[in-house]
């Protein structure tokens, strides 16, 4: 490697530089100017792991709908071929990050917590008036996926930096910073371009630590900022020192704090149903 | 899991059971986090109780025991202690811890 920075670790590593090409596909036909659901629908359809784990989605407690959702063109048609291309993200990047080792990160651990700050984002996004809830779910499930690609390719140093933030309870960006030069939300940030996903994905998961320093006034980053403070209190395992908060974040998220533990009860009785559809282990 | 009123329900409460309909049908699940347009839709089909779940109880200072005290000071270092945010964070995780 020529040089250590986020863009080579990336380019440097074919597996990682693009997305799977049924992604590339439905995010090209939702972006054309006509699309008919029809159309999408087919695509789907010809990938019956996929087709089982949407369905299974949208007639799950994740959406709430009264009635049995049957074919992939009808929930396009329910859901939004947006938001269909969101859930489609979700469930394809869990299955790009393999050959980790397993002293450095417990995969199953580490998507239980992308998956609930995923479902956190997504509920302060809908008691928040945003109207991005699938995009949240999508960027909170990917706040972290550059600390994937900073496992994946250079284990040596993640092992020194995981070893502070374990045995000096520093903050992960902080031991990053120290020890790598960049942190996960730069590596994160980077992936999505080289992704071309939406621009606002990038900034929401590249700003997630500091969103002040974004031009972002959505709510977007600010949101997975919150999301993923709360999911670090809740969801780690050892005791992990929380992130500082941004104070501006917060008053820009437009977030009332009453609203707080009825945001984490609804991810919580969404969590387990949710992970096992997104999730794919097999 | 209490059972409340319709008209008192509000948005963001989470149900606790599935809301069935006059005819059988079930018209929001359980575990769904109720919307305006639930419960707009709730009042057409004459549902007038629902089913829904427990919002998290304020974890008092007795409760918490020296140790705990500890972790949370440890963990909350990088954060203020008096912004409404993580005051609230910090009570609901004692909650959690409570439970545990």
């Amino acid at each position: 490697m020529a040089q250590l920075n986020p863009h080579e670790l990336i380019v440097s590593s074919v597996e990682l530089s693009s997305l799977p090409e049924i992604y590339s596909k439905i995010n090209g036909m939702v972006d054309a100017p006509y699309c008919a659901v029809n159309d999408i629908g087919k695509v789907i359809s010809h990938d019956p792991g996929l087709t089982t784990r949407l369905l299974k989605l949208v007639n799950s407690p994740f959406y709430g709908f009264p009635s049995q959702i049957s074919t992939v063109t009808r929930a396009v048609a329910i859901i939004g071929m947006q938001e269909l291309r969101d859930l489609v993200l979700a469930t394809s990047v869990t299955r790009m990050f393999t050959g980790i080792p397993g002293d450095l990160v417990d995969m199953s651990q580490f998507w239980r917590q992308s998956i609930y700050c995923g479902l956190v984002a997504r509920s302060i996004a809908s008691r928040c008036d945003n109207i991005n809830r699938e995009q949240l779910f999508v960027a909170g499930m990917l706040h972290k996926i550059g600390a994937l690609v900073i496992y994946k390719k250079i284990p040596e140093l993640s092992r020194e930096a995981i070893s502070r933030v374990q045995f000096n309870n520093e903050v992960l960006y902080k031991a990053e910073n120290d020890v790598i030069g960049f942190n996960h939300a730069n590596v994160g940030g980077e992936l999505i371009r080289q992704w071309k996903l939406p621009a606002n994905l990038e900034t929401a998961i590249e700003h997630h630590l500091f969103p002040s320093d974004s031009h972002d006034n959505s709510g977007n980053t600010a949101i997975v900022h919150l999301a993923n403070l709360i999911t670090t209190t809740l969801q780690s395992s050892n005791n992990e020192t929380i992130p500082p908060l941004d104070h501006k974040a917060w008053d820009n998220a437009g977030c009332a704090v009453e609203l707080l533990s009825s945001v984490i009860n609804e991810a919580n009785a969404q969590f387990a149903e949710t992970y096992s559809l997104v999730r794919c282990d097999h | 899991m209490p059972q409340i009123e319709l008209i008192k329900a509000e948005p963001g409460m989470v149900l606790a059971a599935d809301v069935i309909g006059p005819g059988g049908t079930v018209l929001v699940t359980s575990g769904s986090a109720l919307s305006d347009r639930h419960i707009q839709l709730l009042k057409t089909r004459d549902i007038t109780e629902i089913d829904i779940q427990e919002p998290t109880a304020i974890a008092s200072d007795k409760e918490i025991s020296p140790k705990t005290l500890e972790i949370m000071t440890q963990r909350f270092r990088e954060n203020d202690d008096n912004h409404p945010f993580i005051k609230e964070l910090k009570n609901i995780w004692l909650n959690q811890v409570n439970k545990q």
